[in-house]
């Protein structure tokens, strides 16, 4: 992601190392040769959680809620350390789960790791975090010319998810394979994350924009050691699919008319998170920044339960947006689901900057719905969502339409209605779709409503045309054909005084002769289409003026 | 049209028009566009006839879709307007509306740059211009005959505002007789090319309000095939930049349900093959929702558009071997227009004279 604020975890004030192992309860047990913390293979005693949610940054934080420990682990981007909580208020200082390998068994090199992630799976502790190499530049930037119009836009440098492998939440991780990175090391990705489906264990990561441009969502099997690739990395989205990048109320850049000059910005695809539905289907919460949303969250759905998809965005609103996202979802020890997001411009609450919010949410096979933000656990003021905006209709647009019979016409119309905030909802209209319009013009009036009350009302018009009308369509469309003889005209104006002096015998008598010209005439004067459609229009016109 | 412009050697022989017909494998052409001339009963396919010393348009007539005389210009780019009177006019076509004849074509003028390629600094946030930007827009010219002579006035030389770059506009008309330009900006501009509309004054002359927008070219429905949205060779998910999406071509038609259909072409494989695709606006209304579907022809063929011929069938009319301009020609396939969306029934090799 493009401009990440560093500052860091380790950059909040903190203790010595001799402080630390005091609060953690622990005894200095040293690991040998690493320097690292041995796991608290005894029960901490006095552990110490002086350090509130809001005095801790919040970029890319994640939150491992681990149930034989009833412990939460919070990672983040910056030094992989760990912090750990009982109530998700209050938290330990941070303790180093790992160091880095010696610079020869490394691919990677000391830049700042991003975006860590634990999870456990049979039985040990992994974590995912994306490391870098900037020196290993794997494509260079080139000016893009008329005949080399595909130039790499920007240069691109090893960027990956590594894995560690720990018996204990605390660490000391170690890494499955510092040699490469279980994706093809050309690619430049980050953001991994851990799914297990029927296939078995998932690295699922975002692809880079600046390699891609329109950077997408991957995912790629893992061996059962979760060491390497067990097959082909699959495409599961890309960021050009970000469900507000649909909706064409979105289609603006700031205040700049829809259709503008400005070449299109990378779509970026952050912070991908996969969950399981009450009902088996996968659940990815992505960040899918631009727009008016800023930095924000949208979800999709693999309602086979399967990595492998397909995925269907959950064409709704950002669940989480104003420059939030890259969140994950957890449950708390007391069954609750939740949402832990990065909130990179909060104000107004107990401490501004980039810091984690927390919101109460219910998953299922509609999508993340966010019910309720916890200020009790993070101290800000959260998002105030916009709950004011009103249903979006899509109507056909003013309709004409050729009666046929004297009653009118059936008319079947599509028009449906979407609340931004919810999903589809009934769109009610006047007059539905198959009923009969008389002839003349009828507005159609059509509204739909949302769960919170909004109520959306446009209408359109249906102009049905009566015999008259239609008579004067049906010289027009002869006259294409500039016939040299008067005679269809003659026989249409003629049908048409007898319209208007009432004379229904009068005009059926007309169009019957008007039929026999464009007979005589087919394929000479006129050609078989046109004959088709005067003849046809012929009879409906008879039909519409009745017996 | 990515490609630079075609140039094709044609001459107006008034004597030659009348003397001699000619197959469609005879007319290297991209982008054919026909309209059907119910007064005359003959067919006239227009084509971008620029050579190096002047930009025009040219029209070919038949009768039957099979053996065709001409070309005639219709159209030259003037000069002392904002085009290059050299630069090309492609994509012309022409529809009958209101009792007049309108050309639309697409002129460019390379020498006016509305942005210059900068190369982007690392970490970039994309505002850097990935390559030069000039002047390209749709014009529209009017003339009494299908035979022209066209032409544009400065307002209709000017539908869409000169910092865009716009391609391939062709009109729609609501059934209230709203009449619109549906166009196509640029992938050079956008990377992410757009497919838009503006809605006209009723004389065609002058846009009535601002465009608004009906799809990105990223919706095309191939990208996450495994088949056919990655590079050959490679899956979709690959270490490759992905290459711009780019849109040519919009045409639009009605169903008989009243939805509305519309043509659009492409590129699949890595801006490796130009297909004919399309997409669909259920409500039918011009301003969508629009949903991809399924493409119609494949095989760098596409650009393509449907006119009603005479027996009363259904036609579409295309371009082949995208890839190879010199070599592209006409192809023409009986279509059906459906509410699910344009079918191929056959190809017509009796009319077009391509093999398969």
């Amino acid at each position: 992601m493009e401009n990440r604020k560093l500052s860091l975890d380790f950059e909040v004030p903190r203790p010595s190392r001799r402080d630390l192992l005091r609060q953690c309860g622990q005894v200095a047990l040293g690991v040998a040769g690493t320097g690292l913390l041995a796991p608290a293979q005894q029960a901490p005693q006095e552990v110490t959680y002086p350090f509130k949610t809001w005095q801790l940054n919040g970029q890319d934080a994640y939150i491992f809620a681990d149930p034989g420990t009833k412990t939460y682990y919070r990672t983040t981007t910056g030094a992989p350390q760990v912090r750990m909580s009982k109530n998700l208020v209050d938290w330990t200082a941070p303790i180093t789960m790992l160091t880095n390998p010696p610079e020869d068994q490394r691919w990677f090199s000391t830049e700042m790791p991003w975006a860590c992630e634990m999870h456990t799976y049979k039985g040990k502790y992994y974590i995912f975090y994306t490391r870098h190499n900037g020196t290993k530049i794997v494509a260079k930037s080139e000016l893009a010319t008329e005949t080399n119009p595909y130039s790499v836009w920007q240069t691109e440098n090893a960027r990956a998810t590594v894995i560690a492998v720990a018996d204990s939440p605390q660490g000391p991780f170690t890494g499955l394979d510092n040699s490469r990175p279980a994706t093809d090391p050309r690619f430049m990705t980050l953001d991994g994350t851990f799914i297990v489906d029927q296939e078995g264990p998932w690295l699922v990561y975002c692809h880079e924009w600046v390699q891609k441009i329109d950077g997408g969502i991957e995912a790629i099997p893992l061996t059962p050691d979760l060491r390497a690739a067990a097959g082909h990395p699959i495409l599961l989205c890309r960021g050009s699919e970000a469900s507000w990048r649909r909706r064409a109320k979105e289609y603006t850049q700031g205040t700049a008319p829809a259709i503008n000059a400005t070449q299109s910005a990378p779509y970026v695809t952050d912070g991908c998170e996969v969950c399981r539905t009450p009902n088996g289907s996968l659940l990815m919460i992505w960040t899918g920044p631009g727009g008016r949303y800023s930095y924000d969250e949208v979800q999709a759905i693999s309602r086979s339960g399967r990595v492998r998809g397909p995925w269907e965005q959950v064409y709704r609103e950002p669940f989480m947006y104003g420059n939030r996202g890259h969140g994950n979802l957890f449950r708390t020890f007391e069954g609750q689901d939740m949402l832990v997001v990065m909130n990179r411009s909060a104000q107004g609450g107990k401490a501004n900057g980039n810091h984690s919010e927390y919101y109460e949410v219910e998953i299922s096979d509609e999508g993340v719905r966010v019910v309720k933000h916890r200020d009790d656990l993070d101290g800000q003021v959260g998002l105030q969502f916009d709950t004011k905006t009103p249903p979006d209709l899509y109507l056909p647009p003013n309709l004409v339409l050729d009666a046929t019979s004297p009653a009118g016409a059936a008319v079947t119309y599509t028009a449906t209605a979407h609340a931004w905030r919810q999903g589809p909802v009934p769109l009610k209209a006047s007059h539905n779709s198959g009923s009969t319009f008389v002839i003349g013009t009828t507005t159609v009036a059509c509204r739909a409503e949302d769960n919170a009350g909004n109520l959306a009302e446009e209408s359109f018009t249906v102009h049905v045309k009566g015999a008259g009308e239609q008579i004067a369509d049906q010289l027009a469309l002869v006259q294409l054909a500039r016939p040299k003889s008067e005679k269809f005209k003659d026989a249409l104006n003629a049908a048409q005084s007898r319209l208007e002096a009432g004379d229904k015998a009068g005009v059926r008598k007309q169009l019957n002769a008007f039929r026999q010209l464009v007979r005589a005439e087919s394929a000479k004067a006129l050609s078989v289409s046109l004959t088709n459609k005067l003849l046809a229009n012929a009879e409906r016109i008879a039909a519409v003026i009745g017996s | 049209m990515f490609h630079d412009v075609q140039t094709i050697s044609v001459r107006y022989n008034p004597f030659l028009q009348e003397a001699s017909t000619m197959r469609l494998p005879k007319i290297p052409l991209q982008d054919p566009y026909v309209l059907v001339d119910q007064a005359t009963q003959t067919y006239f396919l227009y084509v971008d006839a620029s050579s190096s010393r002047e930009s025009s348009v040219a029209v070919y007539q038949s009768k039957n879709l099979r053996d065709w005389t001409g070309p005639t210009k219709v159209y030259t780019v003037p000069n002392g307007g904002w085009a290059d009177p050299c630069g090309g006019a492609t994509a012309p076509e022409v529809h009958l509306h209101a009792g007049q004849y309108f050309l639309f074509t697409t002129l460019r003028n390379k020498k006016t740059i509305i942005a210059a390629a900068q190369q982007a600094p690392p970490r970039a946030t994309g505002t850097s211009i990935w390559q030069n930007q000039t002047a390209r827009s749709t014009v529209i010219a009017v003339a009494d005959s299908p035979l022209g002579p066209f032409v544009t006035t400065e307002a209709s030389s000017r539908i869409t505002d000169r910092s865009l770059m716009t391609l391939d506009g062709t009109l729609h008309t609501d059934p209230d007789g709203t009449p619109w330009m549906v166009f196509a900006q640029d992938w050079v501009q956008k990377i992410d090319a757009v497919i838009a509309a503006v809605k006209l004054k009723p004389d065609l002359t002058e846009p009535a309000a601002a465009p608004i927008w009906l799809f990105n070219g990223a919706q095309a429905p191939w990208y996450l095939d495994p088949q056919t949205g990655a590079p050959p060779g490679k899956p979709p998910a690959n270490d490759l930049q992905f290459v711009p999406y780019a849109v040519f071509a919009p045409q639009v038609y009605l169903t008989p349900g009243r939805r509305l259909v519309m043509l659009w072409s492409g590129y699949r494989r890595h801006f490796t093959e130009f297909v004919q695709t399309q997409a669909t606006s259920k409500t039918g209304n011009i301003a969508g929702p629009w949903e991809q579907l399924a493409p119609i022809l494949t095989g760098n063929r596409g650009h393509g558009m449907i006119f009603e011929a005479f027996d009363g069938r259904m036609m579409m009319i295309l371009h082949n071997h995208h890839d190879q301009p010199s070599a592209s020609r006409a192809e023409l396939h009986e279509v059906a227009i459906t509410e699910e969306g344009v079918k191929v029934q056959r190809h017509r090799g009796d009319l077009d004279g391509v093999a398969g």
